[in-house]
């Protein structure tokens, strides 16, 4: 079915950095806009963000909370709701808009939970208390692959052996509220992987569990992206998690995007004021660090943005023109690109 | 709790009135009535007649009643209550299948025009007195349109627009019940994680979202039940002349019968304690997170 | 009406605990809070209603002798039964018709609220200040006190409440304070209940923790956060329950057993309507609808107090209400153009396989 939609789409020439070859982005979010209308006023959580997801490709979203990381996943997932609402821009699957056209509401019911899955951050809320596991996880084959309760039985078992759950089949008969955390986890990403998607969207998979669950669930989903060559969008705060398993990384700040770039290259050499402060802010076990410097200042305020960079009232090189422009998303290398009027040099 | 309530009936009846005057003429003479007041055991200590009416009680004799002399208060009871269970039972069937269906819809949009319209009706259905609903049945459908019977017990449509009476107050109440439940539930995040699976909204709402506010919806129907059984279809029975047990219950208490009225207070409070025990036994049915004690 | 409607409110109550909650009563000054709810008055069009209902329902009781056309006592046998003035038949005389004894329904109406808002507050005043006191008590002091005392709020909740209630007021004799007695000593628990729970929150909040251990009295620290904390939840739990009361006390005089039979009680005159019901629809009709709208406005003042005591319900409620901006036409011609043109072109090549998927682009 995936195959056949690709054929009938043009191949979409916006082609950023690397990708020269033809066939749309696996996922393609252009211009995003998401608003919140809030009687303190309209909240910009999202301001006009691009991100491009290729095939086997993972891509880190990391930024401080209310820099618009899980707002933006939850729009790609056709999942904002009131007082949230998508005012702008597009995402496209394969080549494919699920926003905009007569028939984007149906492609969209037809990928979500399907190509396209997602985790969420806290697994103790995500799972129904008053269902089984097994009556959960049938659900989504049964609905996406039209399976008989059967074999919806014997996918859930397989995915759940998959994700290391001992006893698979006797699980299945069981309550959330018998499962810790961890092992909740585990069900939710083994769930999400029941059609065998192309791109898993994963909302701080692992905020909410313990250090040890913690490397635990990261070391699975490697596994998961390695043997299944699965898309992952990797949405954290955490820059350590970045560093082990993406390959590339979008930065976040008060609703924009301030650094793309290949994610051991922004690690090695952040080319955003912001991107710099949040990585020395950050504890690393590889590298000596003298002290940890937290950023000054707050976050901007998102119902009356700056109008210039989000981040000048906070940056230590902010000039009068990142107070009064806003920087565009540019390329400054080959494999870089950087919103900021004073960026770092990077290679 | 069933003794309590006994106990408080027992004495509130014979500390604050002499139950004597009730039964005897008024011209009755002086030596008339103490004549009745020892035949009836009323001359001897307080506390020697509840121990009296506590040994009755446990060989299974709830005593005589004293407005229909010679008819045992168990025998009036097992006359009257099933007919009020008919009417509780279809009044509050009517109210909570009603309630549900109308308290999901609302809570789909909430403050839209369908939620605002909805919520107003159940307020406006809460805030009538239950007499107030029923005398306007009987103007409406009975007086004016003549299609149903005005009151009385028989007939099945005479249990129409009493069954109907009872209902509507309390099909607001849990209406907004339903309503704020689904609302709470469809804020959830396992809400959220099930419309990521692909799951359609209709699905969600009625699978995952009625469940769970199952319980609150539990809770409030078998506070209805329990309501109606413990003396509130009382102002449904007098309006409707439904000779159930909440009428006679009235009855009771203006001749001053007190042993026919303990032996009601007395079963509307097993019947409470039953439809508590049901309601926990549902509780354990759709939460298996539950475990009953 | 009595105790087992006690539930409901209950329920009510425990979700309004929930949701103004422990902590929220510091959260702004009251003149902030009074200023919000006045200004979410103006959005909140039943609540609007239910406030100016009131308002003149207490001027009507106030100055009741002033208004009203007639004596509410005065029989005129020559004007017996007449129907409401804009009814054929009827006399602009009566506005709203007179009863079987041809006194004027306006005039009885306007009289009967008075005891209805008596009998209310009074109830409220009673119930509440023994309730909260023993609530008070209970979760302060724990221990034996609590157990005997919620024992008893249990206990009594459990209780077939309307016949006890009915029972009571028959044993004492109809009038104004008996109903006045046998309400308050019947609804005192669901205050109980509540009080407690603040107190017990209070309890265990960081400040009073603290106070304990910087070797603050936590007594002094408590009462000065407990008052506070109860006026939201307590606000909104008085006003469900004066509407439960005027309910409870319209029943009672309705079944015969509440006020006596020359007092004058909307609940009262429908039960004196009743006989006339096949020929004088006015006469249950009229105080009926009255009691209907003044319960009714009780209520929407409740659900306008628990909104706005919801800040995420608000917000919820301002998006709803609201025309939102539809998704944007996509402003983003680089691409746009580059797309249509790549687009026609592959259509022009005659690439096979353009299906229905085609039309799927840009809005």
């Amino acid at each position: 079915m995936a195959t056949a939609d690709r054929a009938t789409t043009a191949p979409t020439p916006d082609a950023p950095t690397e990708r020269a070859d033809a066939g749309p982005a696996l996922l393609e979010v252009r211009d995003l806009r998401v608003e919140f209308f809030t009687r303190r006023g309209v909240v910009k959580a999202v301001r006009d963000i691009s991100i491009t997801i290729e095939r086997g490709q993972v891509m880190g979203l990391v930024g401080e909370s209310g820099s618009g990381k899980s707002v933006t996943a939850q729009a790609i997932m056709g999942l904002t709701e009131l007082p949230g609402r998508v005012t702008g821009g597009d995402v496209r699957w394969k080549g494919i808009s699920l926003l905009r056209g007569p028939k984007a509401d149906e492609e969209m019911r037809r990928v979500r939970g399907n190509e396209i899955a997602m985790v969420f951050q806290d697994p103790m809320t995500s799972l129904n208390p008053l269902f089984t596991i097994g009556n959960q996880m049938r659900e989504v084959t049964r609905r996406h692959l039209g399976y008989s309760k059967r074999q919806a039985t014997e996918r859930a078992v397989e995915l759940l052996d998959l994700v290391g759950l001992s006893n698979p089949r006797e699980r299945l008969d069981q309550h959330p509220n018998e499962f810790s955390g961890g092992m909740r986890q585990r069900v939710l990403i083994a769930m999400a992987l029941s059609c065998e998607p192309e791109l898993l969207i994963a909302d701080e998979p692992t905020t909410a569990l313990d250090v040890t669950i913690q490397a635990q669930i990261l070391e699975l989903l490697a596994k998961l992206k390695d043997e299944f060559g699965l898309s992952v969008l990797l949405i954290t705060h955490d820059l350590g998690v970045v560093a082990g398993m993406c390959d590339r990384v979008s930065v976040m700040y008060g609703g924009r995007i301030a650094e793309v770039g290949g994610a051991d290259d922004v690690f090695a050499d952040p080319a955003h004021p912001y991107s710099r402060g949040l990585l020395r802010s950050t504890p690393r076990l590889d590298e000596r660090q003298a002290r940890l410097v937290s950023i000054e200042g707050a976050p901007p305020d998102l119902v009356n943005p700056p109008v210039g960079c989000p981040y000048a009232p906070r940056c230590l090189s902010a000039g009068d023109r990142c107070r009064e422009e806003l920087p565009e998303l540019l390329p400054i290398s080959e494999r870089r690109t950087v919103a900021c009027w004073h960026p770092f040099a990077a290679g | 709790m069933v003794v309590a309530a006994s106990i408080v009936v027992f004495l509130l009846t014979r500390l604050f009135t002499d139950p004597v005057d009730f039964v005897v003429p008024l011209e009755a003479t002086e030596e008339e009535r103490a004549a009745r007041e020892a035949e009836l055991g009323f001359d001897r200590p307080i506390i020697v007649q509840f121990g009296d009416y506590i040994a009755g009680l446990a060989r299974g004799d709830f005593g005589e009643s004293l407005w229909q002399p010679g008819r045992s208060t168990i025998d009036i009871i097992g006359q009257t209550l099933p007919k009020t269970l008919l009417l509780v039972a279809a009044g509050m069937t009517l109210a909570i299948a009603l309630a549900l269906p109308i308290g999901m819809i609302a809570a789909i949009r909430p403050g839209g025009l369908l939620d605002r319209l909805l919520v107003t009706l159940s307020l406006a259905g809460l805030s009538m007195p239950q007499f107030f609903v029923g005398l306007m049945l009987i103007i409406i459908f009975a007086v004016r349109l003549d299609w149903l019977p005005v009151g009385g017990y028989g007939d099945p449509s005479q249990l129409v627009l009493p069954a109907v009476a009872l209902a509507l107050p309390a099909l607001g109440r849990l209406t907004m019940v339903v309503r704020s439940a689904m609302i709470d539930e469809l804020n959830s995040q396992y809400v959220k994680a099930a419309r990521a699976k692909g799951m359609a909204r209709r699905t969600v709402i009625a699978k995952h979202a009625l469940r769970n506010a199952g319980v609150q919806v539990l809770t409030m129907s078998g506070w209805e039940v329990t309501r109606a059984l413990a003396g509130f279809t009382v102002v449904v029975e007098k309006v409707f002349a439904w000779p159930g047990f909440g009428l006679f219950a009235l009855e009771a208490i203006q001749r001053r019968d007190l042993f026919l009225l303990s032996t009601i207070v007395l079963v509307a409070s097993i019947l409470v304690v039953v439809v508590n025990v049901v309601v926990d036994i549902l509780y354990k049915w759709v939460d298996p997170r539950i475990t009953l004690s | 009406m009595t105790t087992r409607e006690l539930h409901d409110i209950e329920s009510v109550a425990g979700h309004e605990l929930a949701l103004t909650g422990i902590g929220r009563g510091e959260r702004a000054s009251r003149t902030t809070n009074m200023r919000l709810l006045l200004g979410e008055l103006r959005h909140d069009k039943a609540g609007l209603f239910g406030v100016v209902f009131l308002v003149l329902l207490v001027l009507a009781a106030i100055f009741a002798p002033l208004l009203a056309p007639h004596d509410p006592g005065q029989q005129n046998l020559v004007a017996r039964l007449l129907p409401p003035g804009w009814v054929e038949g009827g006399d602009w005389e009566y506005p709203l018709g007179t009863d079987g004894l041809g006194r004027d329904v306006l005039s009885r109406l306007i009289y009967g609220a008075r005891v209805s808002l008596l009998v209310g507050v009074a109830v409220v005043a009673f119930a509440g200040i023994i309730g909260v006191t023993l609530g008070v008590l209970a979760g302060y002091r724990g221990g034996r006190t609590d157990r005997i005392i919620m024992r008893t709020v249990d206990t009594q909740i459990a209780f077939p409440g309307l016949l006890i209630a009915i029972l009571l007021a028959s044993l004492i004799g109809p009038s104004v304070r008996t109903v006045i007695l046998v309400l308050a000593v019947n609804g005192w628990m669901i205050y109980a209940r509540m009080a407690r729970g603040v107190v017990l929150s209070v309890k265990e909040t960081a400040y009073v923790e603290a106070a304990e251990i910087i070797g603050c009295r936590p007594r002094r620290v408590m009462f000065t956060h407990i008052l506070p904390n109860l006026a939201a939840p307590l606000s909104t739990l008085a006003v469900l329950e004066f509407a439960r009361i005027v309910l409870a006390e319209a029943a009672l005089s309705f079944l015969g057993v509440g006020v006596k039979r020359t007092d004058i009680s909307w609940g009262l005159d429908v039960a004196i309507g009743q006989d006339f019901i096949f020929s004088a629809w006015w006469l249950v009709t009229m105080p009926g609808v009255l009691i209907s709208l003044t319960v009714l406005s009780v209520n929407l003042v409740a659900s306008w107090l628990r909104i706005v005591s919801d800040p995420a319900e608000r917000e919820k409620r301002y998006a709803a209400t609201r025309k939102l901006p539809k998704l944007a036409k996509m402003a983003a011609p680089p691409t746009a153009r580059a797309n249509l043109a790549t687009a026609s072109a592959v259509s022009a090549a005659g690439v096979t396989g353009l299906g229905p998927g085609a039309s799927d682009g840009d809005g």
